[in-house]
C-alpha cells in the first residue's frame, strides 16, 4: 500500500496549487470526451506531452501511451472493420475493411484515450497524494471520500509495483528453464500466475488495510485536523487566472475549429 | 492512578473454520497481566498466536477477522472486546508485524502524523511530535521522504515513530525488534523505558537488549507461562532453548579451519559497482566483493545501507550503473574471469526476497514445489518424489494445503523448499531469520547448503551471522567493507555502532 505515482522533480506544474490544476484535468478529459475536430485534440495531447517532457523529462513523454498501448492496439484494429461509413479504401469480397471514417474514428479514439491517460498521468505526477486529499477537501469532498478516492488511485501503482516484485520472483524461478523461448503464446499463458498472484494480494490487503486505518484513528467522531493545509483561495489567484485563460482559449479554439 | 494496566483473564479463541479448513483453537483460557508503566516480553515460536493475541489486544481482532472468542481483555476500566478500535488509540497503540501493511500514505511525514490528525490535535503540536519521534528515532533524514523509498527496517521505525508521537498509555510492538540493527535495538529499549509507558512485545527470538524489561512470558499451546524476570531461571532458559528462542550455539560451531578463497576459487565476484536510485539521493558503491566455492558470507549493516540493493544486483533484478559481476558457471561453460549479464544471473543465485509472499504464488504447496521443476523438464514421477521430500525435510503441512492458509514461518519454509529444489549454485537469504526460529533458520542454511555452492545471508542478527558464516562483510552508507576480521557478536555490534556514528556524520 505504498507505492505513489507522484515523482519528485520540478517545474512550473510542482509549484501549481492542486485545486485549479484539478479543474484544469477536468476541463482537459471533459474536452477530449466531447471534442471530436482530430486538429483540437491532437493539440491538446501535444501541449500535455510538452508538458510532460519539461516537468518529468523526456525519457517519461511516452510512458502513459506505452500503459494503454494494448487498448491502442485493439482499438486500431477493431475500430476501422466496424465503421465502414465514407471512402473505401480496402475490402475483402463484399467486407469493407478500411474508410476514411473508419481511420478518423481510429485516429480520434487513440488520440482520445492517450490524451486522457497523459492528462492523469501528469496530473499524479506532480501533485502529491496529501494535497489531492486536501484539494478533493476544498472542492467540497468529505474526508472519507477524499481519502477513499486517493487510495483508491494509489492501488493501481501499487498493483504495478506488487507485479513487478512478483515478475521478478517469476523470473528467477524460470530462470534457465528448457521451456523459456516458447514463443508469445507460452509467455502469454506464463502470465496467469503472476496475475493471480497480483489479485490475491490486493484481496488480502483488504481487512489489512482496515486493520491499518482503525489502528490509525480513522472514523473517529471528533474533529479531524490536518497538518498541511492549502493556502487561501486569494493567495493563488494569478495561477486561477491563468486556469481561466487556458479554458477560454481552448475553448473558443474547439468553437472556431 | 497510573494508566496502561493491562490484564487478560480466561481469553479463548479460535479464527473462522473456512470449508476444507477446520480452525483450531489459538488460545484456551490464556490469562496475562502488565502493570502500569513495566516492559513486558512475549516469547514464542512461529506459529505460536503472538501477532493474533497483538491484535486481540489492540481491539482488531476479531472485529477485522471474525472468530469464536471468550473471556475478558482489560485495559484500565475498558474491556477491548467490547472497544471500537478508531476510538482506543489515544490507550493502546500498535506496531505490526509488517509494516508495510501498516501503511495507509504515501510520505512518511503524512504517515506519521495521520493518528494525530485523527485525534484533532492541532497542526503545529503535530509537527513538533512527530519531529521529535523521528529525531529520538535517529531518522530525521526520512521525514520528507516517500514511504516506497525506504528499507524494511526503516518502515518499522516509520511505524514506530507514529506510535510515540501519539503516546498511548499501552504500546504493542509486533515482532519489532528483529528487522532493527542492533545499536537501533539498545536505543529503542532505551527510549521505551524512558517514556514511561507500559510496552508488551512480542517477540520469536531472545536479545540482549531486553535484559532491561520487567516481565518475561512464553506463550505455547495457546496458553502464557508465569512472569519471569532477567536474569532468568534455569528451567526457564531450558524451555526457551526448546521454542528456538534462545539459540544453543554449542550445537552449530562454526568451522574454524576456514579455507580462503584463494584456495578455493571464486563463484562469484563483483567489481566497482554503482547503483542509485531514480531521483533518489542514496548511491550503493560496491568496489570489491567476492564470494568462494563453498563459502558462506554474511553481510550486515544498519537499516537502510543498501545489503538488498546489492542482492538484488547479484541475482541480476538490479542493472548496476556501472561495474561488472563475474560468475564461475562450468554449466554455462562460462569462468569467473568473464563478465555474466543479468539473465545467466537470474539462473546462478536463488535470491530468497524478504517478504514470501512476492515468491509464491500457486493454489497449493504441491503446485509451488512442482513448478519449477516441470519448467526445467523432470518426469511426473520424478517431480512427485522430490516434492515429497522437500515437504518433509522442511516440515512443510501436506501438499494439498493453500500457501494462503500457512503461517508465515512456514510460508518462509516453503519459500526456501521452492529454491532448494532449483539448485541454484548460490542462495542469498534476505533476512530470511525474520519470523524463523534460532533452529529453524540454522537448519534451513544446513539444507540449503547441501543444494548449493555458496550462501550469501543478509541479517540483523549477529550471533546468527558469526555463528553461521565464514566471512562477515559490513555495510554502511551504501559501502561494503570486506571482512570484519573478528567477527564476534560484540566486535561486530561494535563495527555497527561506529558506523551508526559514521553514517551520522555524513549525513
Amino acid at each position: 500500500m505504498i507505492a505513489e505515482t507522484f515523482i519528485r522533480g520540478r517545474g512550473p506544474l510542482y509549484g501549481f496549487d492542486p485545486r485549479p490544476k484539478f479543474i484544469l484535468l477536468i476541463f482537459a478529459v471533459m474536452l477530449f470526451l466531447i471534442e471530436s475536430n482530430l486538429i483540437v485534440i491532437g493539440g491538446l495531447l501535444l501541449i500535455i506531452l510538452v508538458f510532460i517532457s519539461v516537468s518529468l523529462g523526456i525519457k517519461r513523454v511516452l510512458i502513459p501511451v506505452k500503459s494503454i498501448l494494448p487498448i491502442l492496439i485493439l482499438t486500431a484494429l477493431l475500430t476501422p472493420p466496424f465503421n465502414t461509413g465514407g471512402t473505401i479504401f480496402l475490402s475483402l469480397g463484399k467486407h469493407v475493411i478500411l474508410t476514411d471514417h473508419g481511420i478518423q474514428l481510429t485516429v480520434r479514439l487513440i488520440l482520445r484515450f492517450s490524451g486522457i491517460t497523459a492528462a492523469f498521468y501528469l496530473f499524479f505526477s506532480t501533485t502529491e497524494t496529501s494535497s489531492f486529499i486536501l484539494a478533493l477537501r476544498a472542492l467540497g469532498l468529505p474526508y472519507p471520500a477524499a481519502l477513499t478516492v486517493t487510495i483508491s488511485l494509489r492501488y493501481i501503482p501499487d498493483m504495478f509495483s506488487t507485479y513487478s516484485r512478483i515478475s521478478d520472483a517469476h523470473k528467477l524461478r524460470t530462470a534457465g528453464s528448457i521451456r523459456n523461448n516458447r514463443g508469445f503464446r507460452h509467455r502469454v499463458h506464463r502470465l496467469f500466475p503472476v496475475l493471480i498472484s497480483v489479485l490475491i494480494h490486493a484481496v488480502k490487503s483488504i481487512p489489512a488495510l482496515a486493520m491499518a486505518l482503525d489502528s490509525k484513528g480513522f472514523g473517529r467522531s471528533n474533529p479531524r485536523t490536518s497538518c498541511r493545509r492549502l493556502c487561501g483561495w486569494g493567495k493563488i489567484s494569478l495561477q486561477l487566472i491563468i486556469s481561466t485563460s487556458i479554458i477560454a482559449a481552448l475553448t473558443t479554439l474547439a468553437v472556431l475549429c | 492512578m497510573d494508566k496502561g494496566c493491562l490484564e487478560i483473564k480466561d481469553l479463548s479463541f479460535s479464527y473462522p473454520s473456512w470449508s476444507g479448513f477446520e480452525a483450531k483453537e489459538i488460545f484456551s483460557g490464556l490469562t496475562l497481566e502488565v502493570s502500569p508503566g513495566e516492559i513486558g516480553v512475549v516469547f514464542g515460536r512461529p506459529e505460536s498466536g503472538k501477532s493474533t493475541l497483538a491484535l486481540i489486544i489492540a481491539a482488531l481482532i476479531p472485529l477485522h477477522t471474525g472468530g469464536e472468542i471468550s473471556g475478558r481483555v482489560m485495559l484500565d476500566d475498558k474491556n477491548t472486546l467490547k472497544t471500537e478500535p478508531a476510538d482506543f488509540i489515544e490507550n493502546c497503540g500498535i506496531v505490526f508485524q509488517d509494516p508495510e501493511k501498516q501503511t495507509v500514505t504515501t510520505e512518511c511525514f503524512t504517515e506519521a502524523a495521520f493518528a494525530l490528525e485523527s485525534l484533532g490535535i492541532k497542526e503545529q503540536e503535530i509537527i513538533n511530535r512527530v519531529e521529535s519521534a523521528f529525531d529520538k528515532l535517529g531518522v530525521r533524514h526520512l521525514l520528507n521522504s516517500p514511504v516506497a523509498e525506504t528499507s524494511g527496517g526503516e518502515k518499522k521505525k516509520l511505524a514506530l515513530a507514529g506510535l510515540i508521537s501519539v503516546k498511548p498509555d499501552l504500546w504493542i510492538l509486533d515482532e519489532t525488534i528483529e528487522e532493527l540493527d542492533n545499536p537501533s535495538r539498545i536505543a529503542l529499549l532505551k527510549l521505551l523505558r524512558e517514556s514511561g509507558k507500559t510496552i508488551l512485545i512480542f517477540s520469536s527470538k531472545y536479545f540482549k537488549a531486553f535484559s532491561d524489561a520487567d516481565a518475561f512470558f512464553l506463550l505455547k499451546d495457546g496458553e502464557i507461562s508465569d512472569r519471569e524476570s532477567y536474569p532468568f531461571k534455569q528451567e526457564f532458559r531450558k524451555k526457551l532453548i526448546t521454542e528456538g528462542v534462545i539459540p544453543d550455539f554449542n550445537d552449530y560451531k562454526r568451522d574454524e579451519n576456514t579455507v580462503h578463497d584463494s584456495e578455493r576459487g571464486l563463484l562469484l565476484k563483483a567489481e566497482n559497482l554503482r547503483y542509485s536510485y531514480e531521483g533518489g539521493s542514496f548511491e550503493l558503491s560496491v568496489d570489491s566483493f567476492r564470494l568462494a566455492e563453498q563459502e558462506t558470507v554474511s553481510i550486515v549493516g544498519r537499516n537502510g545501507c543498501g545489503k538488498s540493493t546489492l542482492a538484488r544486483m547479484l541475482c541480476g533484478l538490479a542493472e548496476p550503473r556501472t561495474g561488472r559481476i563475474f560468475a564461475a558457471d562450468g554449466a554455462a561453460g562460462i569462468s569467473i574471469d568473464e563478465p555474466v549479464d543479468s539473465v545467466l544471473l537470474n539462473s546462478f543465485c536463488a535470491y530468497m526476497f524478504q517478504n514470501p509472499d512476492y515468491q509464491i504464488f500457486l493454489p497449493t504447496v504441491f503446485d509451488e514445489l512442482s513448478w519449477g521443476l516441470k519448467e526445467a523438464g523432470y518426469s511426473s514421477k520424478v517431480i512427485k518424489a522430490r516434492v515429497e521430500a522437500a515437504i518433509a525435510d522442511f516440515r512443510l503441512p501436506n501438499a494439498s494445503t493453500p500457501p494462503a492458509m500457512m503461517s508465515f514461518s512456514a510460508r518462509k519454509r516453503l519459500q526456501a523448499a521452492v529454491y532448494y529444489l532449483l539448485k541454484r549454485p548460490v542462495f542469498i537469504l534476505d533476512e530470511a531469520d525474520t519470523g524463523l526460529s534460532f533452529p529453524d533458520f540454522i537448519d534451513l542454511t544446513v539444507k540449503l547448503k547441501q543444494n548449493c555452492r555458496g550462501l550469501i545471508i543478509i541479517t540483523h542478527n549477529l550471533e546468527l551471522a558469526s555463528v553461521a558464516s565464514d566471512r562477515v562483510l559490513g555495510m554502511s552508507g551504501g559501502r561494503l567493507y570486506e571482512d570484519i576480521l573478528d567477527y564476534s557478536p560484540e566486535k561486530l555490534n561494535e563495527w555497527l555502532t561506529d558506523s551508526a556514528e559514521r553514517d551520522e556524520e555524513g549525513l
